[in-house]
């Protein structure tokens, strides 16, 4: 084996190598980055039982869940635990009237359709695709979101398979 | 490989740099998810909202809807409820979008300095600037040398100027529009005292002569009228209306037409007399009073058919005919219009006209002055001419022009552009960089039409609302409101005239005026259920036979000066060879479309050219002269010259050229500038002598080859069907003989059960559509429709010369015949031609990674994200309606921000195609799956068929018998394209009836 090829078998091996850690990296074991404000799901979701659909109000009427407005958060913590750190930070953005950077953890591409609506009214938890974000302190993707994955639930399920279905 | 870099190094960087590579794939960029501050009432993220407003893009006033998609405008429809237009829309109204999202919008006010350059400012100082202006002014006395400049405009806003030029002391606010309705109100004045444009029974009529109205294109209310005209053309028990053009150059509407009368420039006053005569003389038509009658005979004693045969060289023969045919008629209706009667005798044509249609009895039949057009006067050239003297002579201190571009569409000759430069402040409102504000002082960039507050009058009766219907994309503001601040600013008695906070409360206040009684006591209510209809409206305004004879009342009487009116021939300047015809283009209309993209790249519908100019010459004087398609010809008149590549048009006269307008600009953003030529160079100072509106057709050419070239680029291919079975006629002597159409191909029948694989499966839904060729006038708005829709990409002169054009839509242009002066109709083919989703689909079984499917519900799906760009779909597809993303195509900002978001923007590499509007069916079916139902017929249009001012297209459920889309599948003569390939299409052409 000369040199020429040896050198090449190197750089191919440390590519194969760093691949699977970096999936790992981007797999749904990281805790997802961190949000401008620490929110909670588990607090509001979790042990106050808020219902998902209270603050993502579109998820039953539109293709998007819909990121609560700043209002909604203002609502409720213009009187409660008004004094917390993070609701401070909060406040702070709607004294401002600044919008809160949310960071996007779920993104699908823009090749394919999906409609929260239409799972939603099937009765499909959120939790299905979501996990148990009652539980969770911080957002994360814990599902796939691939095709594979789309495909496998729909078929459980008896649900369309047409291409059209989430590509057009 | 150079020294210092060995073959060893460099793999081990390459190495290094693939894992650097993969590392910074693996950070994801940070994708931000903003939130809204409070919820809007009517605004929900991934839901359209949809507002009623009213298309500004010429002065016809469509009504329109918009859908908007958090928060940005994305697609434009016509209003099925407005009157006017009655849910159809041109492909001007819809590429209104790309004025809105321009990138070469005025972005912000500007001072030009005394050396020329351009220096932002901010509106605070804009205003300022013109409030010090005024001020000056007013303080020497000179309140009076202010002139307003505008467009046609709404009535609010018209008033609001003139209120507010009273105030400053000066009522010079002139109306000007390139195109001139003046002479219809003059020529109605003379010939029956009353100064309005009436409406055209074009529906209710059998009979239509026009003497180059071109009603299908620009002429007065194009979509209204390509309604009214598919009604009046449609074959129905036994008969159908008959449409004859009279015009030296054969037009979109000539196109339509059963019958093309070929007329020598500026003598269709001639023939339209000539009628009158043989009418009068020979008495078919209407019984007139004897002094009426002498009267009329010793006017028209001149135009016997033999001496209007010379004149016109029309033949006597037609002239004998179509005076009979107009009397026989039972609903006949003479129009008279657009730039062919557009001459120095534009009036006196009118005046003829009228004449033809009194002595047949047609006004107040299919002619109502009871329900009048309109009855304002747009400036004529009369006063713009007076205001290039005044300007000369230092008369105009401050010249503000709004919504128009006379630097640019005013024949140069008339010296507009260099009297502009002797008043000491010129302000332009205008949104784009034109002409006029190359050279204005400051600029004030209004807001779009679909970005503000405002009404306008389409006809008698119809009152149409503006409303925003998106945030203004760049930092302009409404004329409107700067007209209220700047009286602010005045302060003193002026402020007091003016105590509205802005435009939209001054509109309000105005409409509670108006409407105040008849709204009853919640004025508020009224106000929003007519903004959410679009405008309030009595009933529509193309009347009903019943309403017809309840107008016969109102009939007019000639005047006295009618029957004295003495008919002057119309002159022609130079002694060129060939008469000049300039007409509006259905894209540019008078230049102002020539910055949407879309409309450089839509062909055009008669001559397929792209991205150019051209000059129309009949083959006969191509011949004789040896001039071929693409030659660059030098045209010269005594006012100028201008080289334009040569077009070879049957439809033009031999001793005819025909130049459209609306190219050419000097400025007017990168779509436009530099593109084309803009014949008005070419027309001397001359104008309707009655009226003194710009005379279009006024002056000779002479031609001569520069021995260049330029090629024009055009998306047809074969300009004659050669029978293929595309676009088919069907004679209408063979309908009422209840005989087959035109045979072609061979009988599908012989294939119809040799297919290798079996046929599909459909369960609830076959989607399909049916396409009646006799509605179609191919207009082109489907297409813009569909650009708009599917976030189809623009790609230029260029790639389109190499096949590369992008439209999933076309129309398929096929000229079979044309002869000047025959009575044999002009046979030119329309038909749309859209993946025709075929159920046995020959480009399925060839793509490899199975990225073009068919789906459970007929239609050939394309998978963007699994198509590897293989092209053999395409090749494999005989009716060529699929296209291939060869680059990256741009929207150059913001024009991104029209993209559809239901649609995906396609990448490099990937093969895209119609697909019925996927997205609006899964919208209507999301809709049907709420309620627990199918979708309903008519639920569900793609956004060519919402578009289509004729409704040619239909679409629907072949499963469902009752459907629309059915019953048209299940006519006699209904055909499939191409049908012997077996392809089994879910598109059904119906043929075109053509009188033969």
């Amino acid at each position: 084996m000369n040199r020429f090829s040896k050198t090449y078998l190197i750089a191919l091996l440390v590519i194969a190598m760093a691949v699977p850690g970096l999936l790992l990296l981007r797999s749904p074991q990281s805790p997802g980055p961190l949000q401008p404000i620490a929110f909670s799901h588990r607090v509001h979701a979790g042990d106050y039982q808020m219902a998902c659909l209270y603050c993502h109000t579109t998820a039953s009427r539109s293709t998007v869940a819909g990121v609560p407005p700043v209002q909604t958060c203002y609502e409720c913590h213009r009187a409660v635990s008004k004094d917390s750190p993070e609701i401070v930070k909060v406040l702070q953005y709607w004294e401002q009237k600044q919008p809160i950077p949310w960071i996007r953890i779920h993104s699908l591409p823009d090749f394919v359709y999906f409609s929260h609506k239409r799972h939603v009214l099937a009765e499909v938890s959120c939790q299905t695709c979501h996990g148990e974000m009652e539980r969770a302190e911080q957002v994360r993707q814990v599902s796939s979101l691939t095709m594979g994955w789309c495909v496998d639930c729909h078929k459980q399920r008896s649900a369309p398979l047409e291409c059209s279905t989430c590509h057009k | 490989m150079t020294d210092s870099l060995r073959r060893r190094d460099f793999l081990k960087l390459v190495g290094l740099a693939g894992v650097a590579g993969t590392v910074g794939c693996g950070e994801q960029p940070v994708r931000s998810l903003i939130p809204q501050m409070v919820p809007y009432e009517d605004i929900h993220p991934g839901v359209a909202a949809w507002y009623a407003t009213t298309c500004r893009e010429c002065p016809a006033g469509c009504g329109m809807t918009v859908r908007t998609r958090e928060g940005r405008a994305t697609k434009v429809e016509g209003n099925p409820q407005h009157p006017i237009s009655r849910g159809g829309l041109c492909v001007r109204g819809q590429a209104s979008l790309q004025g809105l999202y321009n990138p070469d919008r005025i972005q912000q006010p500007f001072r030009r300095d005394t050396g020329g350059a351009i220096q932002n400012i901010s509106w605070e100082e804009a205003e300022e600037q013109l409030r010090e202006r005024i001020g000056a002014l007013q303080e020497a006395g000179e309140g009076d040398k202010i002139v307003f400049l505008t467009g046609r405009n709404g009535e609010s806003f018209n008033q609001l100027a003139d209120r507010w030029l009273g105030a400053l002391g000066s009522d010079r606010h002139i109306v000007y529009e390139a195109f001139s309705q003046a002479p219809i109100l003059e020529a109605n004045e003379i010939t029956f005292g009353t100064r309005a444009v009436p409406s055209y029974g074009i529906a209710e009529a059998d009979y239509i002569v026009s003497f180059g109205a071109d009603f299908l294109e620009t002429w007065l209310s194009p979509v209204g009228f390509s309604r009214d005209f598919a009604q009046m053309h449609a074959y129905r028990d036994g008969r159908m209306g008959k449409l004859v053009q009279v015009e030296p150059r054969l037009s979109l509407t000539g196109a339509n037409a059963d019958e093309w009368v070929s007329i020598k420039p500026g003598t269709e006053m001639f023939l339209a007399l000539g009628m009158a005569h043989r009418i009068v003389t020979g008495k078919l038509g209407v019984t007139l009073s004897s002094g009426e009658a002498q009267g009329l005979e010793n006017l028209l004693a001149p135009y016997a058919p033999d001496s209007v045969a010379a004149l016109t060289e029309v033949p006597g023969e037609t002239i004998e005919r179509m005076a009979r045919e107009f009397a026989g008629a039972s609903a006949g209706l003479a129009l008279g219009g657009g730039v062919a009667a557009t001459g120095e005798n534009a009036t006196a044509t009118q005046v003829a006209i009228n004449l033809l249609n009194y002595v047949t009895g047609r006004i107040g039949q299919t002619i109502r002055f009871d329900r009048p057009r309109y009855t304002e006067e747009s400036a004529g050239l009369g006063s713009l001419a007076e205001l290039v003297e005044s300007m000369n002579q230092g008369n105009v201190k401050l010249l503000l022009v709004h919504q128009a571009n006379p630097v640019y569409n005013l024949p140069p000759a008339l010296g507009f552009a260099d009297a502009l430069q002797k008043v000491p402040f010129v302000v332009s409102f205008s949104s784009f960089a034109d002409e006029t504000t190359g050279l204005a002082h400051m600029a004030m960039p209004d807001l779009t039409p679909l970005e503000q507050w405002g009404d306008f009058r389409p006809a008698a009766g119809v009152h149409s609302l503006m409303q925003p219907t998106m945030n203004p994309v760049f930092d302009g503001r409404a004329t409107g409101d700067v007209l209220l601040q700047v009286a602010k600013q005045l302060g003193g008695a002026v402020a007091e005239a003016f105590p509205w906070e802005n435009f939209q409360e001054y509109l309000k206040e105005r409409w509670k005026e108006t409407y105040g009684e008849s709204a009853g006591e919640n004025f508020e209510q009224f106000w929003r259920d007519a903004l959410q209809r679009g405008g309030v409206w009595d009933s529509s305004p193309s009347s009903s036979s019943a309403e017809a004879a309840a107008g016969a009342g109102s009939r007019l009487r000639l005047t006295s000066q009618a029957l004295r009116f003495s008919f002057l021939p119309a002159g022609f300047a130079g002694q060129g060879e060939f008469f000049l015809h300039l007409y509006p283009s259905i894209h540019y209309y008078d230049g102002r479309g020539a910055n949407r993209p879309w409309l450089q790249e839509i062909p055009d519908p008669i001559t397929n050219i792209v991205w150019d100019s051209w000059v129309e010459v009949h083959p006969e004087t191509a011949g004789r002269m040896g001039i071929v398609e693409g030659d660059l010809l030098r045209l010269e008149s005594p006012a100028g010259s201008v080289e334009v590549p040569a077009y070879i048009y049957a439809g033009v006269r031999p001793d005819t050229v025909a130049i459209p307008l609306g190219q050419g600009h000097e400025s007017y953003g990168r779509y436009a500038t530099g593109l084309g030529v803009n014949p008005a160079v070419l027309l001397p100072a001359a104008s309707d002598s009655h009226t003194e509106t710009p005379a279009w057709s006024c002056t000779k050419v002479q031609i001569s080859k520069t021995g260049r070239r330029s090629e024009l680029v055009r998306t047809d291919g074969s300009v004659k069907e050669l029978g293929r079975g595309i676009s088919e006629i069907i004679p209408l002597s063979a309908l009422t003989a209840g005989s087959q159409g035109e045979q072609h191909g061979e009988p599908a029948e012989q294939h119809a059960a040799q297919s290798m694989y079996p046929p599909h499966e459909h369960t609830d839904y076959r989607w399909g559509m049916a396409i009646d060729l006799s509605a179609c006038t191919g207009c082109g708005a489907c297409v813009a429709a569909c650009y708009a829709e599917n976030n189809i990409p623009v790609v230029g002169k260029q790639q389109i010369a190499r096949g590369r054009h992008m439209a999933w839509i076309r129309i398929e242009r096929y000229i079979e015949n044309i002869a000047v002066n025959s009575s044999v109709a002009p046979d030119m083919r329309f038909s749309p031609m859209l993946c025709q989703q075929c159920d046995n689909a020959p480009c399925e079984p060839v793509c490899p990674v199975y990225a073009t499917m068919h789906s459970s519900e007929g239609l050939n799906l394309q998978v963007y994200n699994r198509c590897v760009g293989t092209r053999y779909c395409s090749n494999n597809c005989p009716y060529k309606v699929r296209v291939f993303n060869w680059f990256e195509y741009e929207f150059p900002e913001p024009l991104h921000l029209q993209l559809n978001p239901d649609v995906v923007v396609r990448d490099k590499g990937v093969m895209e195609k119609c697909t019925f509007c996927v997205q609006r069916i899964r919208e209507g079916k999301d809709h049907a799956k709420d309620e627990g139902r199918l979708v309903r017929d008519g639920e569900v249009t793609p956004a060519c068929a919402q578009s289509c001012p004729t409704q040619a297209i239909m679409f629907g459920n072949l499963l469902d018998p009752e459907s629309a889309v059915s019953r048209l599948s299940r006519r006699q003569h209904g055909y499939h394209a191409l049908e012997e390939l077996n392809t089994k299409p879910a598109i059904t052409y119906l043929p075109r009836v053509k009188r033969i």
